[in-house]
């Protein structure tokens, strides 16, 4: 990388707006992905996070706006797989095209070494299945098949549209633990998701959509810490706490022990201000910053992503 | 440019699409010399105007019976972008090549060749049907380099019938749109056509110009240098408009 390209965010989203007819996909959206870090892109369904990302890659023109890959528009790169991967959502592969078949083709597509094929699919541990026509493959190996063409330029941007997707735990464990070790090594990662419990093991930098626009941007604590957090309470005289920290407008919920209780919708200063005025002693007073799914739902407003939303309903004999 | 053409070679190549086209064109390529070898000489086919071959001129017309493949070459060069829409490999394509034109002359051009192997086959397979014919009865088939000039009309109709197919469906999404759009002009509207106005079928792409490469001069079409330029300018214009749908439309 050159000391100018150091110095530019790997990826800069410039007041985009992305609109097909009468609907606006995504509305004066700005963001950076800076280089060394894995950054989460964040938002409901049809917050417009794909539609982003296929403008970012050149993929779907900008109604207005414009997005910079290192510094220029992808179209401008010179050989653009080798400095940009990619994974979409929506790209497939020819069912009746071998894994590596595929890859050969996007090696010469892209001027790419195919000396790295083998690499690649050792490294999405998919090279017992090279061979096999892309038709008989699972979902999960279809989304290895995809991280191996990412790869397969060795390089320093990576841009993942849910690459958990399909993924069987142990494929996504090696995600997480690749993608932290690609920026770890000064790469830059922007990879959008659903799955919020492995963003939260993830990401360093979140960038949060909702309809089009975005709702915050920064550093996973940042943004945790920045929504609504709880206030951790143990005393001995829980109980006339409790009630006065009702009548205040707090919202409680029980603890551990009956000594100890959390309470929301106040501040912690104003919680030790109450307990002082009350003459109760505390044993222990903290504020505990929100998860991300906590702070995405307020964020967005919204219910929770459907892969960690609902409960399972109980089977019809358990049913009353 | 020869390495995109390449790629898109390997693209037809790497699948067993082209095998299927390639066995439907020689099969029915096989059939209609057989038929035409049968009823050569009897009084059904003088009435139908086949005659047995007696000379160069008439193996250069029964070589001709080998142009069928080229609608076959017509749906493998349809397929060769909206098989990409089909099977959402187009997005891995153009984050390859993102200027996009050079990919869609690439495909027409990689269809090209791949129809002329089309058309070379299915011209040769009536020579050499015709050469065991003769050999069966001890005779040598008429032969000259008017021969080989046949054949080689045969494989560039058929290259242009891919490229057309290539450059049109270039401007669809849809595969079934753009198979059914091309053989249904192909074999239908440019039958209606030259059934209602006789006198512009010389000017239709199909029945008209790449006919006009093997037509041995029974029936009134321009000289295989006039249909050359008229393809040449079909193609361009088809080419064109690929190009300028497939530059403005969004990949999905």
């Amino acid at each position: 990388m050159s000391a100018t390209a150091a110095l530019q965010p790997a990826i800069e989203v410039v007041g985009l707006t992305k609109r097909f007819g009468e609907l606006t996909a995504v509305d004066d959206l700005s963001f950076t992905v800076p280089h060394g870090r894995v950054t989460g892109f964040l938002g409901p369904n049809g917050a417009g996070k794909t539609t982003t990302l296929r403008v970012v890659l050149g993929l779907a023109a900008p109604s207005e706006g414009e997005a910079r890959v290192l510094g220029r528009r992808y179209a401008s790169l010179d050989r653009p797989t080798a400095r940009v991967g990619a994974l979409l959502e929506s790209t497939g592969f020819h069912p009746g095209r071998t894994g590596r078949a595929h890859l050969r083709i996007a090696a010469r597509s892209g001027r790419l070494d195919p000396g790295r094929i083998g690499a690649v699919l050792d490294q999405v541990a998919m090279g017992e299945y090279a061979d096999r026509r892309v038709g008989g493959y699972s979902s999960g190996m279809r989304q290895r098949l995809g991280l191996a063409t990412a790869l397969l330029g060795d390089p320093e941007v990576l841009v993942l549209d849910e690459p958990g997707n399909g993924l069987d735990p142990a494929g996504v464990a090696w995600l997480r633990g690749f993608l932290r070790a690609y920026a770890d090594a000064g790469r830059s990662v922007l990879v959008s998701s659903h799955l919020l419990a492995e963003m939260a093991q993830t990401v360093d930098r979140l960038v949060v959509i909702d309809r089009g626009r975005l709702v915050r941007e920064g550093p996973v604590e940042a943004i945790t810490s920045a929504v609504a957090q709880d206030v951790v309470v143990r005393s001995p005289d829980a109980p006339r706490l409790r009630q006065a920290l009702r009548e205040a407008g707090g919202t409680i919920a029980d603890g551990d022990d009956p000594s100890s209780f959390s309470v929301a919708s106040l501040p912690i200063e104003r919680v030790g201000e109450i307990a002082s005025a009350e003459g109760v002693v505390l044993h222990e007073l903290r504020g505990r910053a929100a998860s991300l799914e906590q702070a995405f739902l307020q964020l967005t407003g919204g219910e929770p992503p459907p892969d960690e939303a609902p409960a399972i309903p109980p089977p019809p004999e358990e049913r009353s | 440019m020869i390495g995109l053409i390449a790629i898109e070679v390997a693209k037809v190549r790497t699948t067993r699409f082209w095998i299927g086209l390639l066995l439907g064109g020689v099969g029915l390529v096989m059939l209609g010399v057989v038929a035409t070898l049968a009823i050569a000489g009897s009084p059904e086919g003088r009435e139908a105007g086949i005659t047995p071959i007696e000379t160069v001129e008439d193996l250069r017309g029964f070589i001709a019976t080998g142009s069928i493949v080229g609608v076959f070459a017509l749906v493998l060069g349809a397929t060769t972008m909206t098989t990409e829409h089909r099977h959402r490999t187009l997005s891995g394509t153009f984050l390859a090549t993102p200027t996009r034109w050079p990919v869609v002359v690439a495909k027409t051009i990689g269809a090209g060749v791949a129809g002329f192997v089309f058309g070379l086959i299915g011209g040769s397979i009536p020579l050499l049907a015709a050469a065991v014919t003769f050999a069966a009865k001890g005779d040598a088939v008429p032969f000259g380099s008017s021969v080989i000039v046949a054949i080689a009309a045969v494989g560039a109709g058929s290259a242009f019938s891919a490229a057309m197919g290539a450059a049109v469906g270039a401007a669809l999404r849809s595969q079934l749109v753009a198979i059914l759009g091309v053989l249904g002009w192909a074999l239908v509207v440019e039958s209606v056509l030259g059934a209602l106005l006789p006198r512009a079928v010389k000017w239709l792409p199909f029945t008209g110009l790449t006919t006009s490469l093997t037509e041995t001069g029974t029936v009134d079409l321009f000289s295989p240098l006039v249909s050359g330029l008229l393809m040449a300018l079909y193609l361009a214009i088809a080419l064109a408009v690929g190009i300028v749908v497939t530059m403005v439309r969004d990949v999905e």
